[in-house]
């Protein structure tokens, strides 16, 4: 049964002269998980943060659980404590072990114990194979690690969707797998997820949709085989050969 | 010579002075904390309030405001309350704990600033508010990167605490003076109040420094000497 959890209608948001977003309208359900792909400058990032309200949108509407959370009177700390958001460069509170980045949200926003937050932390820690790694501080581990310590702190909360800006693109090559496999898990674990990365493989594997973002709209958009192998739009085209010809460099030579 | 009262008038100076630096000291590092977070993050009004405040203090002399506070100050004051009086030792502190205040709240100000922004965003993506942020985000980061300055702060503190004496408070500067004028060994009683000082400010900085190093966390701030690098 189809349970819409998000729904963007005609968002728009524009930086001085520059409209970053023209439009932009989908809906997820729950368990779904969507891929944004396109060109660097298409609003990609910006259209994720207009949705916790870390940018404030210009014109358009959000429905989050059927509730419209783009008016001003809405209590937007509330919202953004039931949605999960995991940056490209972690974001890690670096005075805190791993266990208190999990558990800092628990303890100040969901207002849990001390004794129910370390149960729900460990938990989550657990989830992206962390555990050993409780007592450790950010710049202690590594950025595959740090990132899925980031992932465990957004999973903790029990968010009704997470999502994720690019949440591979600061790793090393040999790190990416190890997060990658995280969020695959959740997903089939049927997370709600919205997902801007450049992993096409990830995208293949376990995208319902992709959503492929150009100018500031969505271009084309459809299953992961279509818009990945058969694609309608000279854009998608060009963009999906640019990162095919970056991930085989080499292989032809 | 008597040496027993010398002796027992410094340190009386030296408890008083003491006193001082740690009341001035601690009572500027909270005020200089609310200056700080109302300078960065407070409202327009609240930020020019707090900018204003500090370019005040840090552009009058010290001294004139400890004249203020303990003779200016009470005299208008008792054209309301005849009977107002304040104590000395009050009027010092009230006075070097609104000018150490400003200095603190540049420190933290530029700690503040020294945190990268996605923390703050990761705070916000959490649902946490902006003061639930300050307090356990970026407080805790910021104190361990301005400690340098605090203890430079400790440091002005002990040795400004010398001002007193114009009010008669009898701090070690006051009483060593003071021992002076009964005894004529000025030179010798000034160089022993400069050892007592320097004394004071080596062991201060000491215990400043394993502070620092019992809260240092890996990451938030970096002990480049310990790399053996540079």
């Amino acid at each position: 049964m189809y349970e819409e959890v998000l729904k963007v209608v005609d968002l728009k948001k524009r930086f001085g002269n520059n409209e970053v977003l023209k439009g932009v309208s989908f809906s997820i359900g729950k368990g779904e998980t969507k891929v944004v792909i396109g060109p660097s400058g298409a609003g990609k990032s910006t259209m994720l943060r207009c949705i916790n309200r870390l940018v404030e949108p210009d014109g358009g509407k959000i429905y989050f659980k059927g509730d419209e959370i783009t008016s001003k009177n809405v209590d937007i700390k509330k919202i953004r404590s039931r949605i999960g958001f995991v940056f490209q460069h972690f974001n890690l509170f670096k005075h805190l072990t791993a266990l208190d980045n999990v558990k800092i949200g628990l303890k100040i926003v969901k207002k849990m114990s001390d004794k129910e937050a370390t149960e729900r932390a460990y938990k989550a820690l657990k989830m992206v194979r962390l555990e050993d790694c409780a007592s450790k501080y950010p710049a202690q581990l590594s950025g595959g690690q740090q990132q899925r310590v980031a992932i465990a702190r957004a999973l903790a909360m029990d968010p009704e969707i997470i999502l994720f800006d690019e949440p591979t693109s600061a790793l090393d090559p040999e790190l990416v797998g190890e997060v990658l496999d995280v969020m695959k898990e959740l997903s089939k674990k049927h997370v709600t997820m919205l997902v801007v990365t450049h992993e096409i493989g990830f995208a293949l594997g376990v995208a319902d949709e992709i959503l492929f973002f150009y100018d500031g709209v969505i271009w084309e958009r459809g299953k992961p085989q279509e818009i990945i192998y058969k694609p309608k739009k000279k854009e998608t085209k060009d963009f999906l050969r640019r990162i095919f010809e970056l991930y085989s460099r080499g292989e032809e030579e | 010579m008597n040496y027993e009262y010398i002796l027992s008038e410094l340190s009386k100076g030296i408890v008083c002075t003491l006193e001082l630096t740690a009341l001035v000291f601690i009572g500027g590092f909270l005020f200089g904390f609310i200056l700080s977070v109302g300078r960065t993050y407070g409202s327009r009004f609240i930020r020019w309030l707090s900018i204003g405040y500090i370019e005040l203090i840090r552009g009058t002399p010290m001294l004139l405001q400890i004249l203020i506070i303990g003779f200016g100050l009470p005299i208008a004051i008792r054209n309301y309350y005849p009977d107002f009086t304040i104590n000395s030792f009050w009027a010092v502190s009230i006075a070097m704990i609104l000018n150490s205040g400003a200095y603190q709240a540049e420190y933290f100000r530029g700690a503040f600033n020294s945190l990268e922004f996605g923390q703050t965003e990761a705070g916000l993506a959490l649902g946490m508010s902006k003061w639930e942020i300050v307090k356990n985000i970026l407080l805790p980061q910021a104190i361990r990167r301005a400690f340098p300055n605090f203890t430079n702060e400790l440091i002005y503190i002990l040795k400004y605490s010398s001002l007193a004496m114009i009010l008669s408070v009898h701090e070690m500067t006051y009483q060593a003076k003071s021992v002076g004028a009964v005894t004529f060994r000025y030179g010798e009683i000034y160089l022993l109040l400069g050892a007592l000082y320097l004394a004071f400010a080596f062991a201060l900085a000491q215990i400043m420094k394993v502070v620092e190093m019992k809260v240092y966390i890996p990451g938030v701030t970096t002990r480049v000497e310990k790399r053996g690098l540079l």
